[in-house]
């Protein structure tokens, strides 16, 4: 019986259902757009849960810090949350992949990006760094080593530092869809099978627009989401009508067909990219109908990331001083 | 009198019935009240003002074990254990009130594990809309009614057995 298995994330469930409430809501987001200036929002941010961030920031504008120190408290919060759970290790990969391609990219282009680091991940970034030195296997998940091999000798063979972020971004995904069917999260495997399939959309999208030909977009197509990459290669050649047609028997119908017809009217694929994002919000938000169980703690951890990269479009974008109307077509839905 | 090793068959009968009432409802609550306390547990971590609310919700499981006491109670009084001058029992008697107990054993059983989990979803409403608490605390006490029932049913049953 599932008592055993959902009772487990009881007491998690429970604080997350207050943190919860402090997520930025629509108002609250709407504030933050509406903001003269960069000051005024920070005056804003600081009547939200981000308020102690900001006043202990060595220096409030730099709102990258910020957020990043914020999504850090996150992840330390569901590492405390489930101490003995790969769920918490599902987040964290992404970081040690950024690093990871940051490092080979350093490498490659005898450069240092170690600004570019970012110290969230499973493994801290220094020890990644001196095992990508020392070209040893001790100290990281096997995954990463196979990856960073495979990153190597597919740069190694096209000179081309894209190529990198695509064989990792392959073991990302392929080591986040383990781990989420190993520790039984039906729930997040079926999201990360939507995101893989919207990563492959855009890309699609992406490549058709820019015209970079098949063979760039089979090597972008990722595999593990509910459409095969087969199912996208076909449509590279065929017009957009006949791509609409194509996708109007799956789940990304409506993302589909507004975001190629927003493409044509504006040549931008920027709706497109929002609807996908917004796509995957509306997923999420079936998590608020589960009681118990690791849903909500999935469903919390995803919609932070969500509010981040709002709350950076928006400071971003005050920075330099665009308008709030094209700020607010860059957001994506909020989880509350 | 029958007697199986010893033992009166009618008395094990209706002690028998006694036990199970007793710790079926006693497992059904504190399985209950074990969920709803982690959850209660996690919401108070992050905002103690709910703990009177959240008090009442993780109390409300609870009540399946005091039922199912109740009942065993009431057997023991019944066959005379209590007064050290037990009544004699015959089998027939014995398994009428071993019988009589299951309805609040079982149903204690499962409603007291199943009010545990709406209790802890109710206390997602207490979290996040403090203003509806009164609602919150509505659909748990829903799945009492057959709680109740099954007490109920058992001591009607157990009060119509002649002795």
């Amino acid at each position: 019986m599932s008592i055993s298995q959902d009772s487990r994330y009881a007491y998690a469930v429970g604080r997350i259902r207050v943190l919860e409430n402090k997520l930025l809501d629509k108002t609250k987001m709407q504030r933050l757009q509406n903001a003269k200036s960069v000051d005024e929002a920070l005056l804003v941010l600081s009547e939200t849960e981000y308020a102690d961030l900001v006043a202990k920031a060595p220096n409030p504008y730099d709102i990258d810090a910020i957020t990043t120190e914020e999504i850090k408290r996150v992840y330390l919060l569901i590492r405390e949350l489930l101490p003995k759970e790969a769920l918490a290790d599902l987040f964290l990969i992404k970081y040690d992949i950024h690093n990871l391609k940051v490092l080979l990219k350093a490498h490659y282009q005898k450069k240092d990006f170690d600004y570019l680091l970012v110290d969230a991940g499973l493994v801290p970034a220094e020890t990644i760094k001196s095992v990508l030195k020392n070209d040893q296997l001790s100290g990281v998940p096997k995954e990463y080593y196979a990856g960073v091999k495979a990153a190597k000798a597919a740069y190694e063979d096209r000179q081309d530092p894209k190529v990198i972020d695509e064989v990792l971004d392959r073991t990302q995904n392929a080591m986040m869809a383990d781990m989420a069917s190993k520790g039984g999260h039906e729930f997040y495997r079926r999201i990360l099978a939507a995101k893989v399939d919207l990563i492959n959309l855009k890309s699609l999208a992406r490549v058709k627009r820019l015209g970079r030909g098949r063979a760039f977009l089979d090597d972008s197509l990722l595999p593990g989401g509910t459409l095969a990459p087969s199912f996208f290669t076909p449509l590279y050649g065929s017009d957009w009508v006949q791509l609409v047609q194509a996708f109007s028997l799956t789940s990304y119908k409506a993302v589909v067909e507004q975001g190629v017809a927003a493409y044509l009217e504006s040549g931008q694929l920027t709706t497109l990219e929002k609807l996908a994002d917004n796509f995957q919000m509306t997923m999420l938000r079936e998590a608020k109908m589960f009681a118990l169980g690791p849903e909500p703690i999935i469903a919390y951890v995803m919609a932070k990331e969500n509010e981040v990269r709002n709350i950076r479009i928006i400071m971003i974008g005050k920075k330099n001083g665009v308008a709030t109307a094209e700020i607010a077509e860059r957001l994506r839905e909020s989880y509350v | 009198m029958v007697s199986w090793f010893g033992i009166e068959a009618g008395m094990g009968f209706a002690i028998l019935g006694a036990a199970l009432a007793v710790f079926l409802g006693g497992i059904g609550s504190s399985i209950g009240v074990g969920i709803a306390g982690q959850m209660a547990s996690g919401v108070v971590t992050e905002d103690p003002e709910k703990f009177g609310k959240l008090l009442l919700l993780q109390a409300l499981p609870g009540t399946q074990g005091i039922y199912g006491f109740l009942v065993g109670f009431w057997v023991i009084l019944k066959v005379g254990l209590l007064g050290g001058d037990p009544a004699s029992i015959t089998i027939d008697q014995g398994f009428q009130l071993f019988a009589a107990c299951l309805p609040i054993a079982f149903s204690g059983l499962i409603s007291g594990i199943w009010q545990g989990k709406v209790s802890a979803a109710a206390m997602g409403i207490v979290a996040k809309r403090p203003e509806a608490s009164g609602k919150a605390l509505i659909l748990p006490a829903m799945v009492e009614t057959y709680a109740i029932l099954g007490l109920l049913a058992s001591i009607l049953l157990i009060t119509g057995i002649r002795i």
